[in-house]
Protein backbone atom coordinates (compact mmCIF):
# COMPACT_ATOMS: atom_id res chain seq x y z
CA UNK A 1 0.00 0.00 0.00
CA UNK A 2 1.42 3.31 -1.11
CA UNK A 3 -0.01 5.99 1.08
CA UNK A 4 1.20 8.76 -1.18
CA UNK A 5 -1.22 7.60 -3.90
CA UNK A 6 -3.92 10.12 -4.82
CA UNK A 7 -7.46 8.81 -5.25
CA UNK A 8 -9.93 10.61 -7.54
CA UNK A 9 -13.56 9.90 -8.19
CA UNK A 10 -13.73 8.66 -11.79
CA UNK A 11 -15.62 10.60 -14.43
CA UNK A 12 -18.47 8.08 -14.68
CA UNK A 13 -19.23 8.27 -10.94
CA UNK A 14 -21.18 11.07 -9.30
CA UNK A 15 -21.53 11.66 -5.61
CA UNK A 16 -24.56 13.43 -4.25
CA UNK A 17 -26.78 13.77 -1.25
CA UNK A 18 -30.23 12.40 -2.03
CA UNK A 19 -32.76 14.78 -0.49
CA UNK A 20 -35.71 12.39 -0.91
CA UNK A 21 -34.13 9.64 1.20
CA UNK A 22 -31.80 11.86 3.23
CA UNK A 23 -28.86 9.63 2.31
CA UNK A 24 -25.62 10.10 0.42
CA UNK A 25 -25.46 8.14 -2.82
CA UNK A 26 -22.89 7.25 -5.46
CA UNK A 27 -24.34 7.14 -8.96
CA UNK A 28 -22.76 5.35 -11.92
CA UNK A 29 -23.92 4.26 -15.39
CA UNK A 30 -25.61 0.99 -14.49
CA UNK A 31 -26.72 1.63 -10.95
CA UNK A 32 -26.09 3.29 -7.60
CA UNK A 33 -24.86 2.70 -4.08
CA UNK A 34 -26.33 4.27 -0.99
CA UNK A 35 -23.50 5.18 1.36
CA UNK A 36 -23.04 5.46 5.07
CA UNK A 37 -21.66 8.67 6.56
CA UNK A 38 -18.05 7.43 6.71
CA UNK A 39 -18.04 6.19 3.12
CA UNK A 40 -19.49 9.53 2.04
CA UNK A 41 -16.77 11.43 3.88
CA UNK A 42 -14.02 9.32 2.34
CA UNK A 43 -15.39 9.90 -1.16
CA UNK A 44 -15.74 13.64 -0.57
CA UNK A 45 -12.03 13.67 0.22
CA UNK A 46 -11.16 11.74 -3.00
CA UNK A 47 -10.79 15.07 -4.78
CA UNK A 48 -7.64 14.42 -6.76
CA UNK A 49 -5.57 16.58 -4.39
CA UNK A 50 -5.34 14.62 -1.17
CA UNK A 51 -3.17 11.54 -0.75
CA UNK A 52 -4.67 8.45 0.91
CA UNK A 53 -2.38 9.32 3.81
CA UNK A 54 -4.01 12.76 4.15
CA UNK A 55 -7.47 11.22 4.12
CA UNK A 56 -6.52 8.81 6.91
CA UNK A 57 -5.13 11.69 8.96
CA UNK A 58 -8.18 13.89 8.49
CA UNK A 59 -10.70 11.19 9.32
CA UNK A 60 -8.79 9.84 12.32
CA UNK A 61 -8.78 13.35 13.75
CA UNK A 62 -12.45 13.84 13.04
CA UNK A 63 -13.50 10.55 14.61
CA UNK A 64 -10.78 10.64 17.33
CA UNK A 65 -9.66 7.16 16.37
CA UNK A 66 -6.03 6.03 16.07
CA UNK A 67 -4.65 6.17 12.53
CA UNK A 68 -3.64 2.50 12.55
CA UNK A 69 -7.20 1.48 13.31
CA UNK A 70 -8.62 3.42 10.39
CA UNK A 71 -5.96 2.93 7.77
CA UNK A 72 -6.85 -0.60 6.72
CA UNK A 73 -10.59 0.09 6.48
CA UNK A 74 -10.05 3.17 4.36
CA UNK A 75 -7.69 1.31 2.06
CA UNK A 76 -10.10 -1.61 1.70
CA UNK A 77 -12.90 0.74 0.79
CA UNK A 78 -10.81 2.66 -1.74
CA UNK A 79 -9.46 -0.51 -3.36
CA UNK A 80 -12.94 -2.04 -3.65
CA UNK A 81 -14.22 1.05 -5.42
CA UNK A 82 -11.08 1.12 -7.55
CA UNK A 83 -11.78 -2.40 -8.73
CA UNK A 84 -15.26 -1.35 -9.77
CA UNK A 85 -13.87 1.64 -11.63
CA UNK A 86 -15.44 4.30 -9.41
CA UNK A 87 -12.11 5.61 -8.13
CA UNK A 88 -8.81 6.10 -9.90
CA UNK A 89 -5.55 5.89 -7.97
CA UNK A 90 -2.67 7.91 -9.33
CA UNK B 1 -42.75 -0.44 6.27
CA UNK B 2 -41.51 2.99 5.37
CA UNK B 3 -42.64 4.21 1.98
CA UNK B 4 -39.15 5.57 1.43
CA UNK B 5 -38.05 2.04 0.65
CA UNK B 6 -40.47 1.93 -2.23
CA UNK B 7 -39.43 5.14 -3.95
CA UNK B 8 -38.37 4.43 -7.52
CA UNK B 9 -34.67 4.81 -8.39
CA UNK B 10 -34.57 4.76 -12.17
CA UNK B 11 -36.62 5.94 -15.08
CA UNK B 12 -36.33 4.62 -18.61
CA UNK B 13 -37.45 7.20 -21.16
CA UNK B 14 -38.24 5.55 -24.49
CA UNK B 15 -38.13 8.87 -26.30
CA UNK B 16 -39.12 7.56 -29.70
CA UNK B 17 -39.90 4.35 -31.56
CA UNK B 18 -38.09 5.62 -34.65
CA UNK B 19 -34.73 3.99 -35.28
CA UNK B 20 -32.39 3.96 -38.26
CA UNK B 21 -31.45 0.34 -37.46
CA UNK B 22 -33.63 -2.74 -37.92
CA UNK B 23 -32.26 -5.26 -35.40
CA UNK B 24 -34.40 -8.40 -35.34
CA UNK B 25 -33.93 -8.75 -31.56
CA UNK B 26 -35.26 -5.32 -30.63
CA UNK B 27 -37.06 -5.40 -27.30
CA UNK B 28 -39.66 -2.87 -28.48
CA UNK B 29 -43.14 -4.23 -28.90
CA UNK B 30 -43.96 -5.67 -32.36
CA UNK B 31 -46.79 -3.21 -32.83
CA UNK B 32 -44.70 -0.07 -32.18
CA UNK B 33 -45.74 1.42 -35.54
CA UNK B 34 -49.21 2.12 -34.07
CA UNK B 35 -47.84 4.83 -31.79
CA UNK B 36 -45.35 6.60 -34.07
CA UNK B 37 -47.55 9.68 -34.38
CA UNK B 38 -48.34 9.90 -30.68
CA UNK B 39 -44.89 10.82 -29.39
CA UNK B 40 -44.73 13.05 -26.34
CA UNK B 41 -43.73 16.67 -26.94
CA UNK B 42 -40.66 18.35 -25.46
CA UNK B 43 -42.83 20.04 -22.82
CA UNK B 44 -44.41 16.74 -21.85
CA UNK B 45 -41.01 15.07 -21.44
CA UNK B 46 -39.76 17.99 -19.34
CA UNK B 47 -42.79 17.52 -17.09
CA UNK B 48 -42.01 13.78 -16.84
CA UNK B 49 -38.44 14.55 -15.75
CA UNK B 50 -39.56 17.12 -13.17
CA UNK B 51 -42.12 14.72 -11.73
CA UNK B 52 -39.55 11.92 -11.71
CA UNK B 53 -37.12 14.00 -9.68
CA UNK B 54 -39.85 14.95 -7.19
CA UNK B 55 -40.79 11.28 -6.86
CA UNK B 56 -37.24 10.37 -5.76
CA UNK B 57 -35.85 9.05 -9.04
CA UNK B 58 -32.07 9.42 -9.25
CA UNK B 59 -31.21 8.08 -12.69
CA UNK B 60 -32.61 8.54 -16.15
CA UNK B 61 -31.92 6.31 -19.14
CA UNK B 62 -32.70 7.96 -22.47
CA UNK B 63 -33.46 5.24 -24.95
CA UNK B 64 -35.84 4.40 -27.76
CA UNK B 65 -35.85 3.39 -30.64
CA UNK B 66 -32.92 5.68 -31.20
CA UNK B 67 -32.97 8.66 -28.80
CA UNK B 68 -30.78 10.73 -31.14
CA UNK B 69 -33.67 10.87 -33.61
CA UNK B 70 -35.24 13.42 -31.24
CA UNK B 71 -33.97 16.90 -32.03
CA UNK B 72 -34.77 17.99 -28.46
CA UNK B 73 -32.50 15.39 -26.85
CA UNK B 74 -29.89 17.99 -25.71
CA UNK B 75 -32.69 20.01 -24.06
CA UNK B 76 -33.96 16.92 -22.23
CA UNK B 77 -30.44 15.96 -21.10
CA UNK B 78 -29.93 19.52 -19.85
CA UNK B 79 -33.23 19.36 -17.96
CA UNK B 80 -32.25 16.07 -16.32
CA UNK B 81 -28.83 17.43 -15.45
CA UNK B 82 -30.21 20.62 -13.91
CA UNK B 83 -32.61 18.52 -11.83
CA UNK B 84 -29.62 16.62 -10.44
CA UNK B 85 -30.52 13.38 -12.22
CA UNK B 86 -27.75 11.08 -13.46
CA UNK B 87 -28.32 10.73 -17.20
CA UNK B 88 -27.45 7.86 -19.50
CA UNK B 89 -28.09 7.50 -23.20
CA UNK B 90 -28.53 4.12 -24.88
CA UNK B 91 -27.79 4.58 -28.54
CA UNK B 92 -27.03 2.67 -31.72
CA UNK B 93 -24.50 5.41 -32.44
CA UNK B 94 -25.04 5.77 -36.18
CA UNK B 95 -26.46 9.30 -35.88
CA UNK B 96 -23.60 10.66 -33.79
CA UNK B 97 -21.51 13.47 -35.23
CA UNK B 98 -19.07 15.89 -33.65
CA UNK B 99 -21.45 18.83 -33.41
CA UNK B 100 -24.25 16.82 -31.83
CA UNK B 101 -21.96 15.03 -29.39
CA UNK B 102 -20.48 18.34 -28.26
CA UNK B 103 -23.99 19.66 -27.57
CA UNK B 104 -24.88 16.53 -25.62
CA UNK B 105 -21.73 16.64 -23.55
CA UNK B 106 -22.27 20.31 -22.75
CA UNK B 107 -25.85 19.53 -21.77
CA UNK B 108 -24.42 17.32 -19.03
CA UNK B 109 -24.79 13.72 -20.20
CA UNK B 110 -23.08 11.40 -17.69
CA UNK B 111 -22.57 8.27 -19.77
CA UNK B 112 -23.26 6.53 -23.06
CA UNK B 113 -24.17 2.95 -23.69
CA UNK B 114 -23.52 2.09 -27.30
CA UNK B 115 -24.82 -1.06 -28.90
CA UNK B 116 -22.64 -3.00 -31.29
CA UNK B 117 -23.99 -5.99 -33.19
CA UNK B 118 -20.75 -7.86 -33.75
CA UNK B 119 -17.00 -7.36 -34.09
CA UNK B 120 -17.01 -8.10 -37.82
CA UNK B 121 -18.47 -5.51 -40.17
CA UNK B 122 -20.32 -7.91 -42.51
CA UNK B 123 -22.11 -9.72 -39.70
CA UNK B 124 -22.76 -6.53 -37.75
CA UNK B 125 -24.46 -4.96 -40.77
CA UNK B 126 -26.42 -8.16 -41.39
CA UNK B 127 -27.79 -8.09 -37.83
CA UNK B 128 -28.60 -4.37 -37.82
CA UNK B 129 -30.17 -4.68 -41.26
CA UNK B 130 -28.33 -1.55 -42.40
CA UNK B 131 -25.21 -1.35 -44.57
CA UNK B 132 -22.21 0.57 -43.21
CA UNK B 133 -23.81 0.87 -39.78
CA UNK B 134 -20.76 -0.81 -38.25
CA UNK B 135 -18.43 1.74 -39.82
CA UNK B 136 -20.52 4.62 -38.43
CA UNK B 137 -20.52 3.10 -34.96
CA UNK B 138 -16.73 2.90 -34.94
CA UNK B 139 -16.53 6.57 -35.89
CA UNK B 140 -18.98 7.33 -33.08
CA UNK B 141 -16.83 5.48 -30.54
CA UNK B 142 -13.78 7.51 -31.58
CA UNK B 143 -15.71 10.73 -31.04
CA UNK B 144 -17.10 9.58 -27.68
CA UNK B 145 -13.56 8.82 -26.52
CA UNK B 146 -12.31 12.13 -27.84
CA UNK B 147 -14.96 13.92 -25.76
CA UNK B 148 -14.08 11.72 -22.73
CA UNK B 149 -17.65 10.59 -22.17
CA UNK B 150 -17.74 7.38 -20.10
CA UNK B 151 -18.57 4.54 -22.51
CA UNK B 152 -20.20 1.19 -22.00
CA UNK B 153 -20.69 -1.18 -24.89
CA UNK B 154 -23.61 -3.52 -25.20
CA UNK B 155 -23.63 -6.50 -27.54
CA UNK B 156 -26.79 -8.55 -27.86
CA UNK B 157 -25.71 -12.18 -27.99
CA UNK B 158 -27.49 -14.82 -30.06
CA UNK B 159 -26.84 -18.00 -32.02
CA UNK B 160 -25.07 -16.24 -34.89
CA UNK B 161 -22.48 -14.27 -32.88
CA UNK B 162 -22.09 -16.25 -29.64
CA UNK B 163 -19.16 -18.26 -30.99
CA UNK B 164 -17.15 -15.06 -31.48
CA UNK B 165 -17.48 -14.01 -27.87
CA UNK B 166 -13.72 -13.81 -27.16
CA UNK B 167 -13.16 -11.83 -30.32
CA UNK B 168 -16.01 -9.48 -29.38
CA UNK B 169 -14.55 -8.95 -25.90
CA UNK B 170 -11.08 -8.08 -27.25
CA UNK B 171 -12.70 -5.78 -29.77
CA UNK B 172 -14.69 -3.90 -27.11
CA UNK B 173 -11.56 -3.50 -24.99
CA UNK B 174 -9.67 -2.08 -27.98
CA UNK B 175 -12.50 0.42 -28.48
CA UNK B 176 -11.92 1.72 -24.97
CA UNK B 177 -15.11 0.49 -23.29
CA UNK B 178 -15.09 0.72 -19.49
CA UNK B 179 -17.86 -1.83 -19.33
CA UNK B 180 -19.05 -4.52 -21.70
CA UNK B 181 -22.45 -6.03 -21.40
CA UNK B 182 -22.75 -9.30 -23.29
CA UNK B 183 -26.50 -9.26 -23.19
CA UNK B 184 -27.96 -12.59 -24.10
CA UNK B 185 -31.09 -12.00 -26.10
CA UNK B 186 -34.20 -11.74 -23.98
CA UNK B 187 -37.17 -13.17 -25.77
CA UNK B 188 -39.73 -10.38 -25.87
CA UNK B 189 -41.00 -8.24 -28.72
CA UNK B 190 -39.06 -8.72 -31.94
CA UNK B 191 -36.63 -11.15 -30.33
CA UNK B 192 -39.50 -13.44 -29.39
CA UNK B 193 -40.76 -13.30 -32.95
CA UNK B 194 -37.29 -14.27 -34.22
CA UNK B 195 -36.52 -16.74 -31.45
CA UNK B 196 -35.96 -19.73 -33.75
CA UNK B 197 -33.15 -17.86 -35.47
CA UNK B 198 -31.66 -16.36 -32.31
CA UNK B 199 -31.70 -18.87 -29.46
CA UNK B 200 -28.21 -20.36 -29.11
CA UNK B 201 -27.53 -24.08 -28.69
CA UNK B 202 -26.47 -25.51 -25.35
CA UNK B 203 -22.88 -26.24 -26.33
CA UNK B 204 -22.51 -22.67 -27.61
CA UNK B 205 -23.77 -21.24 -24.32
CA UNK B 206 -21.43 -23.39 -22.25
CA UNK B 207 -18.40 -22.48 -24.33
CA UNK B 208 -19.27 -18.78 -24.30
CA UNK B 209 -19.78 -18.74 -20.52
CA UNK B 210 -16.32 -20.24 -20.05
CA UNK B 211 -14.69 -17.77 -22.42
CA UNK B 212 -16.44 -14.82 -20.80
CA UNK B 213 -15.32 -15.96 -17.38
CA UNK B 214 -11.68 -16.20 -18.54
CA UNK B 215 -11.90 -12.76 -20.11
CA UNK B 216 -13.22 -11.30 -16.86
CA UNK B 217 -9.91 -12.22 -15.24
CA UNK B 218 -7.90 -10.98 -18.19
CA UNK B 219 -9.53 -7.54 -18.19
CA UNK B 220 -9.94 -7.13 -14.44
CA UNK B 221 -9.54 -3.49 -13.45
CA UNK B 222 -9.58 -2.37 -17.10
CA UNK B 223 -12.99 -3.32 -18.42
CA UNK B 224 -15.89 -4.76 -16.49
CA UNK B 225 -17.53 -7.69 -18.31
CA UNK B 226 -21.06 -8.82 -17.71
CA UNK B 227 -22.31 -12.13 -19.10
CA UNK B 228 -25.42 -13.86 -17.89
CA UNK B 229 -26.53 -17.10 -19.53
CA UNK B 230 -29.79 -16.95 -21.48
CA UNK B 231 -32.61 -17.60 -19.03
CA UNK B 232 -34.02 -20.47 -21.14
CA UNK B 233 -30.87 -22.37 -20.07
CA UNK B 234 -31.09 -21.43 -16.37
CA UNK B 235 -32.72 -23.51 -13.66
CA UNK B 236 -34.22 -20.47 -11.97
CA UNK B 237 -35.65 -17.25 -13.37
CA UNK B 238 -33.97 -13.86 -13.35
CA UNK B 239 -34.94 -11.50 -10.51
CA UNK B 240 -36.70 -9.36 -13.05
CA UNK B 241 -36.41 -5.61 -12.25
CA UNK B 242 -35.65 -6.63 -8.65
CA UNK B 243 -39.40 -7.01 -8.35
CA UNK B 244 -42.39 -5.47 -10.13
CA UNK B 245 -42.76 -1.72 -9.53
CA UNK B 246 -40.05 -1.73 -6.89
CA UNK B 247 -37.25 0.47 -8.28
CA UNK B 248 -37.87 0.98 -12.01
CA UNK B 249 -40.39 2.68 -14.19
CA UNK B 250 -40.61 3.27 -17.92
CA UNK B 251 -42.30 6.05 -19.82
CA UNK B 252 -42.76 5.00 -23.41
CA UNK B 253 -42.73 7.21 -26.51
CA UNK B 254 -46.51 7.65 -26.52
CA UNK B 255 -46.67 8.43 -22.79
CA UNK B 256 -47.68 4.96 -21.63
CA UNK B 257 -46.18 4.34 -18.21
CA UNK B 258 -44.94 0.80 -17.61
CA UNK B 259 -43.35 -1.06 -14.69
CA UNK B 260 -41.14 -2.75 -17.29
CA UNK B 261 -40.39 -1.89 -20.90
CA UNK B 262 -41.83 -5.20 -22.11
CA UNK B 263 -44.96 -5.02 -19.99
CA UNK B 264 -47.06 -3.56 -22.79
CA UNK B 265 -47.34 -7.10 -24.12
CA UNK B 266 -49.21 -8.20 -20.97
CA UNK B 267 -52.57 -7.69 -22.59
CA UNK B 268 -54.52 -8.61 -19.48
CA UNK B 269 -53.41 -5.30 -17.91
CA UNK B 270 -54.14 -1.78 -19.03
CA UNK B 271 -51.45 0.81 -18.45
CA UNK B 272 -51.82 4.46 -17.48
CA UNK B 273 -50.62 7.35 -19.62
CA UNK B 274 -48.66 10.37 -18.47
CA UNK B 275 -50.95 12.58 -20.56
CA UNK B 276 -53.85 11.94 -18.22
CA UNK B 277 -52.12 11.31 -14.88
CA UNK B 278 -49.05 12.19 -12.84
CA UNK B 279 -46.03 9.95 -12.45
CA UNK B 280 -46.49 10.03 -8.69
CA UNK B 281 -50.11 8.93 -8.76
CA UNK B 282 -49.27 6.18 -11.26
CA UNK B 283 -46.42 4.86 -9.10
CA UNK B 284 -48.46 4.70 -5.91
CA UNK B 285 -52.05 4.21 -6.97
CA UNK B 286 -52.41 2.67 -10.42
CA UNK B 287 -53.73 -0.87 -10.69
CA UNK B 288 -50.99 -1.84 -13.13
CA UNK B 289 -48.18 -0.87 -10.74
CA UNK B 290 -49.79 -2.39 -7.64
CA UNK B 291 -50.89 -5.64 -9.24
CA UNK B 292 -47.65 -7.61 -8.78
CA UNK B 293 -45.88 -5.59 -6.10
CA UNK B 294 -44.19 -7.68 -3.43
CA UNK B 295 -44.63 -11.46 -3.43
CA UNK B 296 -48.15 -11.91 -2.01
CA UNK B 297 -49.71 -12.38 -5.44
CA UNK B 298 -47.52 -15.39 -6.25
CA UNK B 299 -49.18 -18.81 -6.54
CA UNK B 300 -47.53 -22.13 -5.75
CA UNK B 301 -44.84 -23.32 -6.25
CA UNK B 302 -43.48 -19.80 -5.49
CA UNK B 303 -45.74 -19.20 -2.49
CA UNK B 304 -43.94 -21.69 -0.25
CA UNK B 305 -40.53 -21.38 -1.93
CA UNK B 306 -37.70 -19.52 -0.14
CA UNK B 307 -36.36 -18.37 -3.51
CA UNK B 308 -39.30 -16.01 -3.91
CA UNK B 309 -37.31 -13.41 -1.98
CA UNK B 310 -34.42 -13.86 -4.44
CA UNK B 311 -36.16 -13.96 -7.81
CA UNK B 312 -39.69 -12.71 -6.98
CA UNK B 313 -41.12 -15.51 -9.13
CA UNK B 314 -39.23 -14.25 -12.18
CA UNK B 315 -40.55 -12.19 -15.04
CA UNK B 316 -44.25 -11.24 -15.24
CA UNK B 317 -44.02 -10.69 -18.99
CA UNK B 318 -42.54 -14.14 -19.60
CA UNK B 319 -45.17 -15.70 -17.33
CA UNK B 320 -47.90 -14.07 -19.40
CA UNK B 321 -46.36 -14.89 -22.76
CA UNK B 322 -46.18 -18.60 -21.92
CA UNK B 323 -49.20 -19.15 -19.69
CA UNK B 324 -51.57 -16.24 -20.44
CA UNK B 325 -51.47 -15.60 -16.67
CA UNK B 326 -49.13 -12.79 -15.63
CA UNK B 327 -49.19 -13.86 -11.96
CA UNK B 328 -47.88 -17.37 -12.71
CA UNK B 329 -44.42 -18.64 -11.83
CA UNK B 330 -41.97 -17.76 -14.61
CA UNK B 331 -41.84 -20.97 -16.71
CA UNK B 332 -38.04 -20.77 -16.78
CA UNK B 333 -38.12 -22.11 -13.20
CA UNK B 334 -37.63 -25.87 -13.05
CA UNK B 335 -40.45 -26.05 -10.48
CA UNK B 336 -42.95 -24.25 -12.70
CA UNK B 337 -45.83 -26.46 -13.87
CA UNK B 338 -45.24 -24.88 -17.29
CA UNK B 339 -41.51 -25.53 -17.43
CA UNK B 340 -42.04 -28.18 -20.15
CA UNK B 341 -42.88 -25.33 -22.54
CA UNK B 342 -39.35 -23.96 -22.15
CA UNK B 343 -37.84 -27.42 -22.34
CA UNK B 344 -39.62 -28.09 -25.60
CA UNK B 345 -38.17 -24.95 -27.21
CA UNK B 346 -34.69 -25.75 -25.94
CA UNK B 347 -34.96 -29.34 -27.21
CA UNK B 348 -36.03 -28.21 -30.66
CA UNK B 349 -33.11 -25.82 -30.95
CA UNK B 350 -30.66 -28.48 -29.81
CA UNK B 351 -32.00 -31.31 -32.01
CA UNK B 352 -29.34 -32.45 -34.46
CA UNK B 353 -30.08 -31.09 -37.89
CA UNK B 354 -28.51 -31.88 -41.24
CA UNK B 355 -27.07 -29.29 -43.59
CA UNK B 356 -27.90 -26.55 -41.17
CA UNK B 357 -24.44 -25.48 -40.21
CA UNK B 358 -23.75 -22.66 -42.63
CA UNK B 359 -27.30 -21.54 -43.27
CA UNK B 360 -27.77 -17.79 -43.51
CA UNK B 361 -30.19 -16.50 -40.87
CA UNK B 362 -33.66 -15.53 -42.04
CA UNK B 363 -34.70 -12.71 -39.74
CA UNK B 364 -37.86 -10.70 -39.66
CA UNK B 365 -36.34 -7.24 -39.26
CA UNK B 366 -37.78 -4.50 -37.07
CA UNK B 367 -39.20 -2.18 -39.71
CA UNK B 368 -42.34 -0.09 -39.81
CA UNK B 369 -43.58 -2.19 -42.72
CA UNK B 370 -43.09 -5.46 -40.82
CA UNK B 371 -44.62 -3.98 -37.68
CA UNK B 372 -47.74 -2.99 -39.59
CA UNK B 373 -47.97 -6.35 -41.34
CA UNK B 374 -47.58 -8.32 -38.09
CA UNK B 375 -49.99 -6.27 -36.07
CA UNK B 376 -52.78 -6.08 -38.59
CA UNK B 377 -52.76 -9.84 -39.11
Amino acid sequence: MHSDKIPTLSSKARLKFDQARQKPVLLYPEGLLFLNQTAYKILLLCDGKRKVDDIVTELSKEYSIERVEMEKDIWDFILTLCERGFIQLN
Amino acid sequence: MSNLKLLPLSLLCELTFHCPLECPYCSNTLGYSKWLKEELSTEEWIRVLQEAQRLGILQVYFSGGEPLVRKDLPVLIRTAHDLGLYSNMSTGGTLINRKLLKKIKEAGLDSIQLSIQDCRPESADLFSGVKKSFEKKIEAVQLINEFSIPLGINVVIHRHNIERISEIIDFAAALGAQRLELANTQYYGWALHNRKELLPRRHQVEKAAKEASNAKEKYKGKMEILFVIPDYYSSFPKPCLQGWAKVYMTVSADGTVLPCQSARDIRSLSFPNIRSDTLENIWWNSEAFNKFRGTDFLPEPCKSCPRKEIDFGGCRCQAFLFTADASATDPVCIYSPHHHLIEKIVEEINAPKENNKSKEPTFVYRTIKNSKALCCS
